[in-house]
């Protein structure tokens, strides 16, 4: 295979890339979007490691992967398309296995969902066989909103390849040359859903045997119901198979699922003396010798995320955030906050590090099977919404 | 087999904008155009001392289209670009046996015909400083050969099943139009071909040449996923298939795709006929035209193009010889200068064709660098031509043409 193109970006593929990113895909229940899953995550990796051994410019500083590494499949089993992050820009990546390059297309959910909206999108064509990709054109949102043809059948944004600039390298020198030009346009706000809608959704679009599930509902409630993490999350566990949200009583009782290992959350057992300490030292009673926790890491530094159970008869539980480091605190203006599952503030719902502090800690009464999200502020790495289950 | 697959150059300006090129049996022939030769005569009869190059004149047709792209400057364009496009085709055809040249040469000619390739280059071209709209589109040319022989390679090497999975919507609709359907059909189409896209792949990391036709389970979802998304996404709901249209259907599909692909005659010497294209004068009026001429004429006279030129030429030069490593040096010279591609350069120097990408990476990185260095002077100079919205990638064009120019001599 010879290049066609010399301004294009040409990248070789290796046979462990191809088998790591099969590997990576192929036990998806839901067949419909396992090569979509499985195409994406090896665009990512190659283009990743471009960008980490080849570009020496500061612009590529530290790319990160929108929204989260760990719940990228619940995106791709969905929607076709990669979001990477640079120096505040973001870029989405979309592979296709097309022969041809006559047009790029852009799922909707990339162009409208407001949270989802990029500065630029990536056309990038894979060929398994002969082992390689290429970023053959990219453009700007403000470009595919303008001058790009709206296509009813497959929600999506399609842009010709006449209309594309073919040398991904034009993009980097603009964002170091000119970072302050316009690539995005407004786009309307999605309306919310209630809890009970989202659900009535989730079970629907999650029965496996629909086809099409991003096209099934009109785009607005589907856009809502995709940039809740959480219920994003909900809707892909149940196409896997899965109960659709997990259930922190759960975690500790019988362990937790494999999908949600993989999201970060762990199950400890206190050690008894620790237990015992921790508990006379902090004067609580603890319901049970077990808590679930997750590492985050905010600002290069690693703190830990613990939900212990107060008093799991009562429903009562206490969220703690604590730095990992030895002697380290969380800084002044640090805040750790719940909200409902339809992102609704309550009373008593946050709790702000006036000083340094050893912990950052909530603690709340819950009705039985009532869902919560959290959030800290500053966000950490890798964030997307989840909803806990009690 | 014709001795001579080179056409004789067109000599008089009048000729360069005037005529297409034809492949006789055994030679190829300049088809003059009588609606573009009197056009042309009439620009250089309102003249007293018309400019004499072709390249002049190609920038003016170029500024009128860019004002009005459905005038008769576009054919002018188009003829002018015949000969690029023939030499495009030449190089490529150069790398084949020689007993196939011949067929090869009209077969690669017509490609740049295919895919909007022209409209292309003109969209991309920028008079404001570019100064050479033949040296600006042989490259283009090129890429476009290359790419559609790929795909054809690429097409011809897959079964029907595996094609269906391998191609863009838009291609798809332009195959199905070719192939004579109505565009309600084409939705229908495209419908089904999306339900069979979402069904059945490849279980395996690598497309599967071979694909073979899915099993009856998978055609079973096929139909019935069919029959249910027409009901909300067609217009009239289209008709109930059942499992043997359905397969009828795609198979009709994968034909029409490679009909597509399959090497056409188009009619040479009016390319445009498909379009409707008025008379200048319909559209501009001819006070305009002549102040535009006379402003080019003027430009050309100040030299400004030659200035431009001059600087950039001098900030370049220094540059590639103070700034470029040997090897850095030995890439462009292959590439530009003796017209090797990647592959072949990757083939001589390193002995190993996959080494091309990396090599295509570095020429980018190379680019890269001297770009830098001529946005900084676009940025300082006070009376640049440069527009300034997209100054980067114009000044990355500019480069280009200034490679072809510098490794041609």
């Amino acid at each position: 295979m010879t290049i066609t193109n010399s301004e294009n970006l040409w990248l070789e593929i290796t046979e462990a890339q191809l088998q790591l990113s099969w590997n990576y895909a192929k036990d998806l229940t839901n067949s419909f979007n396992r090569r979509q899953v499985y195409l994406n995550h090896l665009c990512l990796t190659v283009f990743l490691l471009w960008l980490q051994t080849e570009t020496t410019s500061k612009y590529f500083n530290q790319p990160q992967v929108f929204p989260s590494t760990v719940t990228l499949p619940s995106i791709w089993s969905l929607v076709n398309g990669t979001a990477i992050e640079i120096n505040n820009k973001r870029l989405v990546l979309i592979p296709e296995e097309n022969f041809d390059i006559e047009e790029l297309k852009v799922p909707q959910e990339w162009i409208d969902i407001p949270s989802w909206v990029a500065d630029y999108y990536l056309a990038v064509q894979i060929d398994t066989e002969e082992e390689w990709l290429r970023v053959w054109g990219y453009t700007t949102h403000h470009q595919l909103k303008d001058t790009g043809t709206y296509i009813n059948r497959d929600r999506s944004y399609s842009i010709a390849a006449i209309d594309l600039q073919e040398n991904l390298n034009i993009l980097f020198l603009s964002e170091e040359f000119f970072p302050e030009t316009n690539t995005k346009t407004k786009v309307t706000p999605l309306p919310s859903l209630s809890s009970t809608q989202a659900h009535n959704l989730i079970q629907r679009l999650g029965n496996n045997n629909v086809v099409f599930p991003r096209r099934s509902v009109p785009f607005a409630t589907w856009g809502t119901l995709l940039e809740h993490g959480g219920w994003r999350q909900s809707l892909y566990r149940m196409r896997e198979g899965l109960s659709p949200s997990p259930s922190v009583k759960e975690w500790l009782e019988t362990g937790i699922d494999e999908f949600t290992k993989r999201l970060g959350w762990q199950n400890f057992q206190l050690q008894p003396g620790m237990a015992k300490t921790g508990a006379a030292k902090n004067n609580h009673k603890l319901a049970g010798e077990t808590y679930v926790s997750r590492q985050l890491t905010i600002a290069d530094k690693v703190y830990e995320l613990k939900i212990i159970p107060e008093n799991i008869v009562a429903n009562i539980w206490r969220f703690e955030l604590q730095s990992l480091e030895i002697g380290g605190l969380i800084p002044e203006g640090f805040k750790l906050k719940l909200l409902t599952e339809e992102l609704a503030e309550f009373e008593n719902n946050e709790n702000i590090a006036t000083t340094a502090v050893q912990k950052l800690h909530l603690e709340i009464a819950l009705e039985s099977g009532e869902g919560l999200v959290w959030e800290i502020d500053p966000l950490p790495n890798d964030y997307d919404r989840e909803i806990l289950r009690f | 087999m014709p001795n001579n697959l080179k056409p004789q150059p067109r000599q008089s300006i009048v000729e360069m904008f005037s005529s297409f090129l034809q492949f006789r049996e055994s030679k190829n022939v300049w088809i003059p155009q009588a609606k573009l030769r009197r056009s042309m005569e009439e620009q250089l009869n309102n003249h007293t001392s018309p400019p004499t190059t072709g390249n002049f004149w190609a920038l003016y047709w170029y500024k009128i289209w860019d004002k009005q792209p459905q005038t008769i400057a576009r054919e002018h364009l188009y003829a002018y670009l015949q000969e690029t496009a023939y030499k495009a085709a030449y190089d490529r055809a150069q790398k084949v046996h020689p007993s196939q040249r011949w067929d090869k040469l009209q077969e690669y000619f017509q490609v740049v015909f295919k895919n909007q390739i022209y409209e292309r280059v003109l969209k991309k071209f920028d008079s404001e400083y570019g100064s050479d709209l033949a040296a600006f589109a042989l490259p283009i040319f090129k890429n476009s050969i290359n790419e559609e022989l790929r795909q054809r390679n690429k097409a011809a090497s897959h079964s029907d099943w595996s094609l269906l999975r391998h191609t863009t919507d838009k291609l798809l609709k332009k195959a199905l139009q070719n192939h004579g359907l109505s565009e309600q059909d084409i939705e229908s189409y495209l419908l089904l071909r999306d339900c069979f896209r979402k069904i059945y792949h490849p279980e395996t990391p690598k497309a599967n040449k071979q694909l073979s036709c899915p099993e009856l389970e998978t055609f079973q979802t096929i139909t019935q996923t069919y029959n249910q998304e027409r009901l909300g996404q067609l217009s009239n709901s289209g008709t109930k298939l059942n499992l043997n249209d359905i397969e009828v259907r795609l198979k009709e599909i994968a034909q029409a795709i490679r009909n597509y692909y399959a090497p056409v005659m188009i009619s040479l010497n009016n390319p445009l006929s498909q379009e409707g294209v008025g008379e200048i004068q319909d559209i501009i009026p001819s006070s305009e035209t002549e102040s535009l001429l006379e402003n080019l004429i003027r430009e050309q006279e100040e030299l400004n193009f030659n200035k431009l030129w001059q600087e950039i030429n001098c900030i370049l030069e220094e540059f590639l010889a103070k700034k470029l490593t040997s090897e850095q040096k030995k890439y462009f010279q292959l590439y530009y200068g003796v017209g090797l591609t990647q592959a072949e350069i990757a083939e001589k120097l390193l002995g190993e064709i996959k080494k091309q990408y990396t090599i295509s990476r570095k020429m980018n990185k190379t680019c890269e660098q001297i770009v830098k260095v001529l946005v900084n002077w676009a940025n300082n100079r006070k009376t640049h031509n440069l527009k300034s919205d997209n100054i980067v990638g114009n000044v990355d064009i500019l480069l280009k043409e200034w490679l072809q120019k510098y490794y041609a001599n």
